[in-house]
């Protein structure tokens, strides 16, 4: 749940963001300070799958928004996401 | 702490600089630069050396090279093998088995093995019951086969393989005079005394070099794939 693939793939859910856009929005919904090595190793692998694409820069900060693959990986990790949450949250009722 | 942190993301790669350095370096500059940041660009930069490095070409390459040179060690590492042989006609040679059984036989290659001239297998005897010894020569290093002689009269070879060219060499006249001597009615006469040989048979250290090359370089490309794999499977 921390991976910062996934956690940027989330941040660009909402819409386009640059670098350090994406690392403050990442601190405000996750409580997650990606580091500037962290962040762009995974703008880097997600870029590489496609699942993320460069935009109009703005002067030297580089806007990245979230491709149709990259929503659907994106909702794919939701969706098991949320079955693990389910399934421990059923089983903590019953422990 | 800023100039620091800039130093370490320029140990990023030279691809990836072009494609990212310019909005890497505007992200350094928005954010409050920390030490655990210094040391997660670092990190970075490592992550993405190693993984420019494992693309297919360099990775075989690489791993290639160092099968070469980790094979050609192993060549050097082993023992020389030297493998001397003599040619004996053969008048009757429906009695080449007994005349192998009787070479072969325990008596025979104890006294072979015990004979102060050559004193064989010294290291195993210590290690090893002598029946383990025996079975070794038999079936490792001696042989008996049937050849046609040099005038097309039946023949058989004897050949033996030491640790130096003299032992071979020796060992193979001790084994056809043993031979002559326990069979006088079986017709047999030298054709060929036992040979000293000038090379080694073993290892042909050429064709292990160029299996551990061949070995690196699929090693290698199992490498990337399997690592693509992975990183693919942790996003």
């Amino acid at each position: 749940m921390t991976d910062p693939g996934l956690l940027v793939l989330a941040s660009l859910a909402e819409g386009d963001k640059h670098g350090y856009a994406i690392m403050e929005d990442v601190q405000l919904f996750a409580n997650i300070r990606l580091g500037p090595g962290t962040l762009y190793g995974a703008i880097t692998r997600l870029e590489e799958r496609k699942w993320i694409r460069a935009v109009n820069a703005q002067e030297r900060r580089q806007p990245y928004t979230i491709t149709a693959l990259g929503k659907r990986h994106l909702e794919e990790q939701v969706d098991t996401l949320h079955k693990i949450v389910q399934t421990a949250q059923r089983r903590l009722k019953t422990a | 702490m800023r100039r620091w942190i800039r130093w370490a993301s320029c140990l990023y790669p030279p691809d990836w600089r072009r494609r990212y350095d310019g909005e890497f370096g505007a992200l350094l500059e928005d954010v409050e630069p920390r030490w655990s940041d210094f040391f997660d660009v670092l990190r970075g930069a490592l992550f993405m050396q190693l993984n420019s490095f494992w693309n297919y070409r360099k990775a075989a390459l690489v791993c290639g090279l160092a099968g070469a040179v980790i094979a050609c060690g192993i060549g050097f590492l082993l023992n020389d093998r030297y493998v001397s042989s003599a040619t004996i006609r053969m008048e009757h040679p429906e009695q080449l088995e007994a005349i192998t059984a009787k070479l072969t036989s325990r008596h025979a290659l104890v006294g072979i093995i015990a004979s102060p001239d050559l004193n064989l297998y010294r290291r195993e005897r210590q290690r090893q019951p002598l029946e383990d010894v025996i079975e070794t020569m038999r079936t490792r290093d001696l042989q008996i086969i049937r050849v046609a002689g040099r005038t097309g009269a039946q023949a058989l070879q004897v050949a033996f393989q030491g640790s130096t060219p003299r032992e071979a060499q020796a060992v193979t006249q001790a084994l056809t005079r043993e031979m002559l001597r326990a069979n006088p009615a079986a017709g047999l006469a030298m054709l060929d005394p036992a040979s000293l040989p000038q090379r080694p048979f073993w290892p042909n250290r050429l064709a292990i070099t160029v299996l551990g090359l061949l070995g690196g370089l699929a090693a290698g490309v199992v490498m990337v794939a399997v690592r693509r794999r992975f990183v693919s499977a942790s996003l």
